[in-house]
Protein backbone atom coordinates (compact mmCIF):
# COMPACT_ATOMS: atom_id res chain seq x y z
CA UNK A 1 0.00 0.00 0.00
CA UNK A 2 1.45 3.34 -0.82
CA UNK A 3 1.83 5.97 1.71
CA UNK A 4 -0.68 8.35 -0.26
CA UNK A 5 -3.63 5.42 0.05
CA UNK A 6 -2.12 4.79 3.73
CA UNK A 7 -3.40 8.57 4.17
CA UNK A 8 -6.38 8.30 2.64
CA UNK A 9 -7.22 5.54 4.97
CA UNK A 10 -6.18 7.78 8.06
CA UNK A 11 -8.14 10.79 6.96
CA UNK A 12 -11.15 8.78 6.66
CA UNK A 13 -10.72 7.25 10.05
CA UNK A 14 -10.56 10.80 11.69
CA UNK A 15 -13.13 11.66 9.86
CA UNK A 16 -15.79 8.96 11.19
CA UNK A 17 -13.74 9.98 14.37
CA UNK A 18 -14.99 13.40 14.77
CA UNK A 19 -18.31 12.02 14.29
CA UNK A 20 -17.85 8.96 17.19
CA UNK A 21 -16.13 11.60 19.59
CA UNK A 22 -19.29 14.42 19.33
CA UNK A 23 -21.84 11.80 19.50
CA UNK A 24 -19.26 9.95 22.62
CA UNK A 25 -19.02 13.70 24.27
CA UNK A 26 -23.03 13.41 24.57
CA UNK A 27 -22.28 9.88 26.70
CA UNK A 28 -19.89 11.72 29.08
CA UNK A 29 -21.45 14.68 29.95
CA UNK A 30 -24.80 12.77 30.74
CA UNK A 31 -22.62 10.47 32.57
CA UNK A 32 -21.08 13.50 34.27
CA UNK A 33 -24.02 14.97 35.70
CA UNK A 34 -26.31 12.13 36.12
CA UNK A 35 -24.49 8.91 36.60
CA UNK A 36 -26.01 7.29 33.59
CA UNK A 37 -25.92 6.36 29.93
CA UNK A 38 -28.13 7.71 27.80
CA UNK A 39 -28.94 5.04 25.37
CA UNK A 40 -31.35 7.90 23.56
CA UNK A 41 -27.83 9.71 22.60
CA UNK A 42 -27.68 8.22 18.96
CA UNK A 43 -31.12 9.21 18.40
CA UNK A 44 -30.12 12.83 18.68
CA UNK A 45 -27.51 12.14 16.04
CA UNK A 46 -30.14 11.09 13.91
CA UNK A 47 -32.49 14.03 14.48
CA UNK A 48 -29.84 16.41 13.36
CA UNK A 49 -29.23 14.80 9.95
CA UNK A 50 -32.94 14.20 9.39
CA UNK A 51 -34.06 17.56 10.87
CA UNK A 52 -31.70 19.39 8.80
CA UNK A 53 -32.80 17.81 5.48
CA UNK A 54 -36.35 18.67 6.65
CA UNK A 55 -35.37 21.86 7.14
CA UNK A 56 -33.77 22.63 3.37
CA UNK A 57 -37.19 20.67 1.86
CA UNK A 58 -39.37 23.14 3.29
CA UNK A 59 -37.22 25.70 1.89
CA UNK A 60 -34.65 26.82 4.49
CA UNK A 61 -31.79 28.22 3.59
CA UNK A 62 -28.97 25.41 4.66
CA UNK A 63 -26.86 27.44 7.54
CA UNK A 64 -30.22 27.74 8.83
CA UNK A 65 -31.74 24.11 9.00
CA UNK A 66 -28.59 23.68 10.48
CA UNK A 67 -28.69 25.47 13.13
CA UNK A 68 -32.71 24.31 13.32
CA UNK A 69 -31.87 20.77 13.34
CA UNK A 70 -29.51 21.53 16.45
CA UNK A 71 -31.58 23.61 18.24
CA UNK A 72 -34.66 21.46 18.12
CA UNK A 73 -32.45 18.31 18.64
CA UNK A 74 -30.84 19.99 21.95
CA UNK A 75 -34.92 21.24 22.99
CA UNK A 76 -36.01 17.39 22.52
CA UNK A 77 -32.84 16.35 24.72
CA UNK A 78 -34.20 18.69 27.48
CA UNK A 79 -37.73 17.85 27.36
CA UNK A 80 -36.63 13.89 27.80
CA UNK A 81 -35.08 14.67 30.69
CA UNK A 82 -37.38 16.97 32.46
CA UNK A 83 -40.60 14.71 31.01
CA UNK A 84 -39.41 10.86 30.73
CA UNK A 85 -36.44 10.81 33.34
CA UNK A 86 -37.06 13.60 36.03
CA UNK A 87 -40.31 12.40 37.33
CA UNK A 88 -38.45 9.09 38.41
CA UNK A 89 -35.05 10.28 39.08
CA UNK A 90 -34.81 8.89 42.54
CA UNK A 91 -35.44 5.03 41.05
CA UNK A 92 -32.32 4.24 40.28
CA UNK A 93 -29.51 3.85 37.55
CA UNK A 94 -31.13 1.28 35.46
CA UNK A 95 -34.85 2.60 35.94
CA UNK A 96 -33.58 5.49 34.38
CA UNK A 97 -30.69 3.65 31.52
CA UNK A 98 -34.15 1.75 30.83
CA UNK A 99 -36.35 4.93 30.44
CA UNK A 100 -33.46 6.28 27.94
CA UNK A 101 -33.59 3.25 25.99
CA UNK A 102 -37.74 3.69 25.20
CA UNK A 103 -36.93 7.37 24.44
CA UNK A 104 -34.63 6.13 21.81
CA UNK A 105 -37.39 4.06 20.46
CA UNK A 106 -39.85 6.46 20.63
CA UNK A 107 -38.13 9.37 18.75
CA UNK A 108 -36.82 6.40 15.91
CA UNK A 109 -40.58 5.57 15.22
CA UNK A 110 -41.55 9.19 14.87
CA UNK A 111 -39.09 10.01 12.86
CA UNK A 112 -39.94 6.96 10.49
CA UNK A 113 -43.36 8.39 10.25
CA UNK A 114 -42.78 12.18 9.94
CA UNK A 115 -39.76 11.59 7.77
CA UNK A 116 -40.44 8.05 6.08
CA UNK A 117 -38.53 5.25 5.57
CA UNK A 118 -35.79 6.35 2.88
CA UNK A 119 -32.58 7.54 2.65
CA UNK A 120 -32.44 11.24 2.85
CA UNK A 121 -29.26 13.64 1.37
CA UNK A 122 -28.23 16.86 2.65
CA UNK A 123 -26.19 19.12 0.94
CA UNK A 124 -22.94 19.74 0.80
CA UNK A 125 -21.91 22.46 3.49
CA UNK A 126 -19.35 24.17 0.61
CA UNK A 127 -19.42 22.29 -2.77
CA UNK A 128 -16.39 21.85 -4.78
CA UNK A 129 -13.82 19.81 -6.02
CA UNK A 130 -11.97 17.65 -2.96
CA UNK A 131 -8.84 19.56 -1.17
CA UNK A 132 -5.50 17.49 -2.37
CA UNK A 133 -3.01 16.18 0.48
CA UNK A 134 0.57 14.70 -0.13
CA UNK A 135 -1.61 12.73 -2.80
CA UNK A 136 -4.62 12.33 -0.56
CA UNK A 137 -8.10 13.74 -1.60
CA UNK A 138 -10.02 15.05 1.54
CA UNK A 139 -13.99 16.29 0.83
CA UNK A 140 -14.81 19.88 2.05
CA UNK A 141 -17.31 18.24 3.90
CA UNK A 142 -14.50 16.15 6.05
CA UNK A 143 -12.74 19.92 7.26
CA UNK A 144 -16.06 21.06 7.84
CA UNK A 145 -16.57 17.81 10.12
CA UNK A 146 -13.02 18.37 11.86
CA UNK A 147 -13.47 22.09 12.11
CA UNK A 148 -17.03 21.68 14.23
CA UNK A 149 -15.46 19.24 16.36
CA UNK A 150 -12.89 20.99 16.99
CA UNK A 151 -14.81 24.29 17.94
CA UNK A 152 -17.16 21.85 19.44
CA UNK A 153 -14.26 20.84 21.81
CA UNK A 154 -12.78 24.37 22.40
CA UNK A 155 -16.28 25.60 23.71
CA UNK A 156 -16.57 22.90 25.92
CA UNK A 157 -13.20 22.63 27.42
CA UNK A 158 -13.66 26.57 27.99
CA UNK A 159 -17.01 26.43 28.95
CA UNK A 160 -15.63 23.47 31.98
CA UNK A 161 -12.97 25.95 32.86
CA UNK A 162 -13.63 29.24 32.67
CA UNK A 163 -17.50 29.47 33.60
CA UNK A 164 -19.19 29.75 36.60
CA UNK A 165 -21.71 26.94 34.94
CA UNK A 166 -18.98 24.79 33.83
CA UNK A 167 -17.72 24.60 37.16
CA UNK A 168 -21.15 23.76 38.55
CA UNK A 169 -21.44 21.13 36.39
CA UNK A 170 -17.92 19.74 37.21
CA UNK A 171 -18.92 20.01 40.93
CA UNK A 172 -22.58 18.50 40.25
CA UNK A 173 -20.76 15.19 38.55
CA UNK A 174 -18.05 14.66 41.50
CA UNK A 175 -20.99 14.91 44.20
CA UNK A 176 -25.07 15.98 43.93
CA UNK A 177 -25.12 17.07 47.50
CA UNK A 178 -22.49 18.97 47.97
CA UNK A 179 -23.22 20.54 45.10
CA UNK A 180 -26.61 21.65 46.22
CA UNK A 181 -25.33 22.69 49.34
CA UNK A 182 -22.83 25.27 47.32
CA UNK A 183 -26.57 26.55 46.48
CA UNK A 184 -26.04 24.79 42.48
CA UNK A 185 -29.38 24.42 41.25
CA UNK A 186 -28.31 20.60 40.17
CA UNK A 187 -31.71 19.42 38.75
CA UNK A 188 -30.86 22.57 35.98
CA UNK A 189 -26.96 21.50 35.06
CA UNK A 190 -28.57 17.85 34.61
CA UNK A 191 -31.22 19.38 31.87
CA UNK A 192 -28.42 21.57 30.37
CA UNK A 193 -26.49 18.68 30.36
CA UNK A 194 -28.84 16.91 28.11
CA UNK A 195 -29.71 19.84 25.92
CA UNK A 196 -26.05 20.19 25.29
CA UNK A 197 -25.30 16.15 24.74
CA UNK A 198 -28.23 16.55 21.95
CA UNK A 199 -26.88 19.33 20.32
CA UNK A 200 -23.43 17.84 20.26
CA UNK A 201 -25.16 14.57 18.79
CA UNK A 202 -27.43 16.45 15.95
CA UNK A 203 -24.15 18.45 15.10
CA UNK A 204 -22.42 15.04 14.21
CA UNK A 205 -25.41 14.01 12.82
CA UNK A 206 -26.18 16.97 10.58
CA UNK A 207 -22.53 17.06 9.59
CA UNK A 208 -21.54 13.95 8.60
CA UNK A 209 -25.37 13.53 6.55
CA UNK A 210 -23.93 15.36 3.40
CA UNK A 211 -21.42 12.18 2.59
CA UNK A 212 -23.07 9.12 4.60
CA UNK A 213 -26.99 10.31 3.90
CA UNK A 214 -29.00 9.63 6.94
CA UNK A 215 -32.24 8.51 8.05
CA UNK A 216 -34.82 7.33 10.41
CA UNK A 217 -32.48 4.70 11.51
CA UNK A 218 -29.08 5.99 11.56
CA UNK A 219 -29.02 6.70 15.29
CA UNK A 220 -28.42 2.99 16.93
CA UNK A 221 -25.25 2.66 14.66
CA UNK A 222 -24.05 5.82 15.48
CA UNK A 223 -24.69 5.75 18.99
CA UNK A 224 -22.93 2.07 19.55
CA UNK A 225 -20.07 3.71 18.26
CA UNK A 226 -20.20 7.20 20.22
CA UNK A 227 -20.79 5.03 23.39
CA UNK A 228 -17.52 3.08 22.53
CA UNK A 229 -15.85 6.12 22.07
CA UNK A 230 -16.72 7.28 25.62
CA UNK A 231 -15.68 4.14 26.97
CA UNK A 232 -13.01 3.70 25.24
CA UNK A 233 -11.84 7.04 26.46
CA UNK A 234 -13.00 6.72 29.81
CA UNK A 235 -16.49 8.09 30.64
CA UNK A 236 -16.85 11.73 32.48
CA UNK A 237 -13.89 13.05 30.78
CA UNK A 238 -14.85 15.09 27.72
CA UNK A 239 -11.01 15.39 26.41
CA UNK A 240 -10.89 11.11 26.55
CA UNK A 241 -14.27 10.75 25.09
CA UNK A 242 -12.78 13.02 22.09
CA UNK A 243 -9.61 11.09 22.01
CA UNK A 244 -11.53 7.66 22.33
CA UNK A 245 -13.62 8.44 19.24
CA UNK A 246 -10.10 9.27 16.81
CA UNK A 247 -8.77 6.44 18.01
CA UNK A 248 -11.85 4.25 17.29
CA UNK A 249 -12.30 5.70 13.93
CA UNK A 250 -8.66 5.11 12.74
CA UNK A 251 -8.31 1.77 14.05
CA UNK A 252 -11.82 0.91 11.87
CA UNK A 253 -10.17 2.47 8.76
CA UNK A 254 -7.05 0.86 8.79
CA UNK A 255 -9.26 -2.69 9.63
CA UNK A 256 -10.59 -1.59 6.23
CA UNK A 257 -7.09 -1.44 5.02
CA UNK A 258 -5.41 -4.29 6.22
CA UNK A 259 -7.96 -6.89 7.02
CA UNK A 260 -11.41 -6.49 5.39
CA UNK A 261 -14.36 -3.98 5.15
CA UNK A 262 -16.46 -6.85 6.70
CA UNK A 263 -14.96 -6.53 10.22
CA UNK A 264 -15.21 -2.20 10.31
CA UNK A 265 -18.15 -2.11 12.60
CA UNK A 266 -16.95 -5.69 14.85
CA UNK A 267 -13.69 -3.60 15.69
CA UNK A 268 -16.09 -1.03 18.05
CA UNK A 269 -17.64 -3.43 19.46
CA UNK A 270 -14.55 -5.79 20.42
CA UNK A 271 -12.77 -2.83 21.72
CA UNK A 272 -15.79 -2.03 23.65
CA UNK A 273 -15.59 -5.96 25.05
CA UNK A 274 -11.91 -5.46 25.69
CA UNK A 275 -11.66 -1.86 27.60
CA UNK A 276 -14.87 -3.06 29.80
CA UNK A 277 -12.99 -6.40 30.33
CA UNK A 278 -9.10 -4.90 30.14
CA UNK A 279 -9.22 -1.37 31.44
CA UNK A 280 -12.63 -0.37 32.20
CA UNK A 281 -11.54 3.27 33.57
CA UNK A 282 -10.44 3.98 30.36
CA UNK A 283 -7.43 5.11 28.63
CA UNK A 284 -7.00 8.13 30.50
CA UNK A 285 -9.16 7.40 33.17
CA UNK A 286 -7.86 6.57 36.98
CA UNK A 287 -8.38 3.50 38.52
CA UNK A 288 -11.01 3.56 40.68
CA UNK A 289 -13.31 6.89 41.89
CA UNK A 290 -12.05 10.16 43.07
CA UNK A 291 -12.48 9.86 47.13
CA UNK A 292 -13.15 12.72 49.18
CA UNK B 1 -37.67 35.50 71.63
CA UNK B 2 -37.62 37.79 68.25
CA UNK B 3 -34.14 37.69 68.58
CA UNK B 4 -33.80 33.93 67.15
CA UNK B 5 -32.12 33.60 63.95
CA UNK B 6 -32.70 29.49 63.46
CA UNK B 7 -35.78 27.89 65.39
CA UNK B 8 -36.93 24.27 64.95
CA UNK B 9 -39.79 22.95 66.00
CA UNK B 10 -40.93 20.07 66.75
CA UNK B 11 -39.10 18.26 64.14
CA UNK B 12 -39.73 14.17 62.89
CA UNK B 13 -37.43 12.98 60.01
CA UNK B 14 -36.47 9.95 59.07
CA UNK B 15 -35.10 7.55 56.08
CA UNK B 16 -37.84 6.00 54.24
CA UNK B 17 -41.01 5.72 56.82
CA UNK B 18 -38.36 4.63 60.00
CA UNK B 19 -38.29 7.98 61.84
CA UNK B 20 -34.84 8.94 63.53
CA UNK B 21 -35.80 12.07 65.13
CA UNK B 22 -38.54 13.22 66.92
CA UNK B 23 -40.33 15.60 68.03
CA UNK B 24 -36.76 17.76 68.30
CA UNK B 25 -36.65 21.32 68.80
CA UNK B 26 -33.97 23.98 69.03
CA UNK B 27 -33.14 27.93 68.78
CA UNK B 28 -30.06 29.60 67.85
CA UNK B 29 -29.61 33.08 68.38
CA UNK B 30 -26.96 35.85 66.44
CA UNK B 31 -23.21 35.31 68.16
CA UNK B 32 -24.48 31.96 69.95
CA UNK B 33 -23.15 28.19 69.62
CA UNK B 34 -25.54 25.82 70.02
CA UNK B 35 -24.80 22.34 70.77
CA UNK B 36 -26.21 19.16 69.97
CA UNK B 37 -24.07 16.58 71.97
CA UNK B 38 -25.60 12.75 72.12
CA UNK B 39 -23.83 8.92 71.53
CA UNK B 40 -23.60 7.53 68.21
CA UNK B 41 -27.28 6.98 66.33
CA UNK B 42 -28.76 9.64 68.67
CA UNK B 43 -30.20 11.56 65.37
CA UNK B 44 -27.91 14.86 65.98
CA UNK B 45 -27.17 14.33 62.16
CA UNK B 46 -30.31 13.45 61.20
CA UNK B 47 -31.51 16.04 62.49
CA UNK B 48 -28.72 18.23 61.23
CA UNK B 49 -29.48 17.45 57.82
CA UNK B 50 -32.79 18.21 57.44
CA UNK B 51 -31.99 21.44 59.23
CA UNK B 52 -29.77 21.95 55.99
CA UNK B 53 -32.64 20.74 53.49
CA UNK B 54 -30.40 16.94 52.51
CA UNK B 55 -33.37 15.73 54.53
CA UNK B 56 -37.62 16.01 54.80
CA UNK B 57 -38.74 16.22 57.78
CA UNK B 58 -42.80 14.49 58.12
CA UNK B 59 -43.72 17.02 60.06
CA UNK B 60 -42.23 20.29 62.39
CA UNK B 61 -41.08 23.48 61.62
CA UNK B 62 -37.55 25.16 60.62
CA UNK B 63 -37.65 29.11 61.29
CA UNK B 64 -35.04 31.21 60.02
CA UNK B 65 -35.40 34.67 60.73
CA UNK B 66 -39.10 34.51 61.06
CA UNK B 67 -39.48 32.69 57.51
CA UNK B 68 -40.81 28.93 57.71
CA UNK B 69 -38.28 27.23 55.31
CA UNK B 70 -39.35 23.90 56.15
CA UNK B 71 -38.82 21.35 53.38
CA UNK B 72 -37.04 23.76 51.47
CA UNK B 73 -34.20 22.30 49.19
CA UNK B 74 -30.74 23.13 50.27
CA UNK B 75 -29.68 24.98 47.16
CA UNK B 76 -32.63 27.86 48.41
CA UNK B 77 -31.84 27.54 51.83
CA UNK B 78 -27.63 28.82 50.87
CA UNK B 79 -29.47 31.83 49.89
CA UNK B 80 -31.26 32.63 52.75
CA UNK B 81 -28.51 32.75 55.03
CA UNK B 82 -27.82 29.15 55.78
CA UNK B 83 -24.72 26.79 55.31
CA UNK B 84 -23.99 23.40 56.45
CA UNK B 85 -20.39 21.89 56.57
CA UNK B 86 -21.55 18.26 56.55
CA UNK B 87 -19.76 15.39 58.15
CA UNK B 88 -17.04 13.94 55.90
CA UNK B 89 -16.81 17.30 54.61
CA UNK B 90 -18.01 16.99 50.96
CA UNK B 91 -15.40 18.48 49.29
CA UNK B 92 -15.13 18.77 45.37
CA UNK B 93 -11.57 16.40 46.00
CA UNK B 94 -10.22 16.98 42.49
CA UNK B 95 -10.77 20.41 42.08
CA UNK B 96 -8.35 22.69 43.60
CA UNK B 97 -8.76 24.42 46.82
CA UNK B 98 -9.55 28.14 45.34
CA UNK B 99 -11.79 26.38 43.46
CA UNK B 100 -13.57 25.09 45.93
CA UNK B 101 -13.69 28.28 47.81
CA UNK B 102 -15.18 29.69 44.70
CA UNK B 103 -17.91 26.98 44.72
CA UNK B 104 -18.69 28.19 48.55
CA UNK B 105 -19.77 31.68 46.77
CA UNK B 106 -21.40 30.11 44.07
CA UNK B 107 -24.48 32.00 44.88
CA UNK B 108 -23.11 35.37 44.93
CA UNK B 109 -22.71 37.60 42.25
CA UNK B 110 -20.71 40.90 43.55
CA UNK B 111 -17.08 40.06 42.70
CA UNK B 112 -15.80 42.51 45.08
CA UNK B 113 -17.67 41.21 48.12
CA UNK B 114 -16.31 37.64 47.16
CA UNK B 115 -12.55 39.31 47.37
CA UNK B 116 -12.76 40.41 50.43
CA UNK B 117 -14.42 37.32 52.01
CA UNK B 118 -11.81 35.14 50.15
CA UNK B 119 -9.49 37.78 52.10
CA UNK B 120 -11.14 37.20 55.37
CA UNK B 121 -11.06 33.08 55.00
CA UNK B 122 -7.63 33.20 54.17
CA UNK B 123 -6.88 35.37 57.27
CA UNK B 124 -8.69 32.53 59.75
CA UNK B 125 -6.83 30.11 57.66
CA UNK B 126 -3.78 31.13 56.34
CA UNK B 127 -2.82 27.66 55.29
CA UNK B 128 -5.75 27.65 52.77
CA UNK B 129 -3.93 30.36 50.92
CA UNK B 130 -0.43 28.70 50.45
CA UNK B 131 -2.38 25.30 49.31
CA UNK B 132 -4.55 27.56 46.90
CA UNK B 133 -3.37 25.78 43.42
CA UNK B 134 -3.76 22.34 45.63
CA UNK B 135 -6.44 19.63 45.22
CA UNK B 136 -8.70 19.14 47.63
CA UNK B 137 -8.32 15.73 48.07
CA UNK B 138 -4.60 16.25 48.75
CA UNK B 139 -4.80 18.08 51.93
CA UNK B 140 -4.82 16.57 55.27
CA UNK B 141 -7.78 15.87 57.25
CA UNK B 142 -7.38 19.23 59.83
CA UNK B 143 -6.78 21.62 56.32
CA UNK B 144 -10.03 19.73 54.50
CA UNK B 145 -11.87 20.32 57.77
CA UNK B 146 -10.22 24.58 57.79
CA UNK B 147 -11.45 24.38 53.55
CA UNK B 148 -15.04 22.55 54.26
CA UNK B 149 -15.54 25.67 57.33
CA UNK B 150 -13.81 28.50 54.72
CA UNK B 151 -16.04 26.82 51.60
CA UNK B 152 -19.29 27.32 54.25
CA UNK B 153 -18.20 30.57 55.13
CA UNK B 154 -17.68 32.20 51.65
CA UNK B 155 -21.29 32.36 51.09
CA UNK B 156 -21.45 34.31 53.72
CA UNK B 157 -24.08 33.25 56.46
CA UNK B 158 -25.59 34.29 58.92
CA UNK B 159 -26.03 30.46 60.50
CA UNK B 160 -23.51 27.61 59.98
CA UNK B 161 -24.26 24.18 60.82
CA UNK B 162 -21.11 21.75 61.77
CA UNK B 163 -21.71 18.35 62.01
CA UNK B 164 -18.85 16.40 63.83
CA UNK B 165 -15.67 19.10 62.65
CA UNK B 166 -13.44 17.43 65.21
CA UNK B 167 -13.62 13.78 64.24
CA UNK B 168 -10.40 12.44 63.52
CA UNK B 169 -8.19 15.52 64.07
CA UNK B 170 -5.71 15.99 66.10
CA UNK B 171 -5.73 17.96 69.50
CA UNK B 172 -3.82 21.01 68.05
CA UNK B 173 -6.29 21.14 64.72
CA UNK B 174 -9.18 21.58 66.86
CA UNK B 175 -8.01 24.03 69.32
CA UNK B 176 -7.41 26.09 65.97
CA UNK B 177 -10.64 25.31 64.66
CA UNK B 178 -12.84 25.89 67.67
CA UNK B 179 -10.84 29.40 68.00
CA UNK B 180 -11.75 30.23 64.74
CA UNK B 181 -15.52 29.65 66.05
CA UNK B 182 -15.48 31.19 68.34
CA UNK B 183 -13.82 34.55 66.62
CA UNK B 184 -17.24 33.74 64.10
CA UNK B 185 -19.08 33.43 66.65
CA UNK B 186 -18.28 36.64 68.64
CA UNK B 187 -18.82 38.32 64.94
CA UNK B 188 -22.76 37.84 65.13
CA UNK B 189 -22.73 34.17 63.57
CA UNK B 190 -25.21 31.65 64.75
CA UNK B 191 -23.62 27.83 64.76
CA UNK B 192 -25.15 24.99 65.42
CA UNK B 193 -22.34 22.28 66.40
CA UNK B 194 -22.80 18.30 66.19
CA UNK B 195 -20.09 16.97 68.36
CA UNK B 196 -19.55 13.51 69.70
CA UNK B 197 -16.93 15.10 71.74
CA UNK B 198 -19.40 16.58 74.38
CA UNK B 199 -16.27 17.82 76.55
CA UNK B 200 -15.27 19.86 73.95
CA UNK B 201 -18.61 20.80 72.32
CA UNK B 202 -19.64 22.30 76.05
CA UNK B 203 -16.44 23.92 76.66
CA UNK B 204 -17.78 26.13 73.11
CA UNK B 205 -21.37 26.20 73.15
CA UNK B 206 -23.33 28.33 75.46
CA UNK B 207 -26.67 26.27 75.06
CA UNK B 208 -26.59 22.57 74.40
CA UNK B 209 -29.28 19.82 74.22
CA UNK B 210 -28.79 16.17 74.56
CA UNK B 211 -30.02 13.54 72.33
CA UNK B 212 -30.77 9.92 72.77
CA UNK B 213 -33.04 7.47 70.78
CA UNK B 214 -33.63 10.70 68.23
CA UNK B 215 -35.37 12.66 70.85
CA UNK B 216 -33.99 15.89 72.66
CA UNK B 217 -33.87 14.51 76.15
CA UNK B 218 -32.23 17.53 77.79
CA UNK B 219 -31.32 21.36 77.37
CA UNK B 220 -29.94 24.34 79.03
CA UNK B 221 -26.81 26.39 79.04
CA UNK B 222 -23.50 24.78 78.63
CA UNK B 223 -22.87 25.50 82.07
CA UNK B 224 -26.35 23.29 83.11
CA UNK B 225 -25.51 20.71 80.89
CA UNK B 226 -21.67 20.56 82.19
CA UNK B 227 -22.71 20.55 86.10
CA UNK B 228 -25.41 17.84 85.03
CA UNK B 229 -24.79 14.59 87.30
CA UNK B 230 -26.37 12.24 84.16
CA UNK B 231 -24.63 14.36 81.63
CA UNK B 232 -21.48 14.28 82.87
CA UNK B 233 -21.56 10.58 83.55
CA UNK B 234 -22.84 9.77 80.41
CA UNK B 235 -21.32 11.48 78.12
CA UNK B 236 -18.49 13.56 79.96
CA UNK B 237 -17.37 10.69 81.21
CA UNK B 238 -16.71 11.86 84.87
CA UNK B 239 -18.29 10.35 87.95
CA UNK B 240 -19.93 11.98 90.71
CA UNK B 241 -17.68 14.19 92.73
CA UNK B 242 -14.65 13.17 90.59
CA UNK B 243 -12.99 16.12 89.39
Amino acid sequence: MSSSELLQFLISGLQSGAIYALVGLGFTLVYASTGIINFAQGEFFMLGGVLAVAGVRIGLPLPLAIVAAVVISAGVGVAMERIALRPRRDSGALVLIIITIGVSMVLKSVARHAFGPNEMALPAFTPGPPVLLLGAAIDRQVLWIWGLTLVAVIGLTLLYTRTRLGRAMRATSLSHDAARLMGIDTAGVVMISFGLAAALGALGGAAVAPLTQTAFDAGARAGLKGFAAAILGGLGNPIAAVLGGLVLGVLESLSVAFISSTYKDAISLVLLLAVLFLRPQGLLGKSGREKV
Amino acid sequence: MPDQLLSVQGLDVGYGRVPVVRAASLDVACGEIVTIIGANGSGKSTLLKAVAGLLRPSAGHVMLDGEDVTGLAPERLVRKGLAFVPEGRMLFGPMSVSENLALGAHTRRAAAEVATDLARVHALFPVLADRAGQPAATLSGGEQQMLAIARALMSRPRILLLDEPSLGLAPKVIADIFGVLDALRAEGLGIVLVEQDANLALRHAQHGHVMRSGRVVMSGTAAELAGNDDVRLIYLGVWHGDE
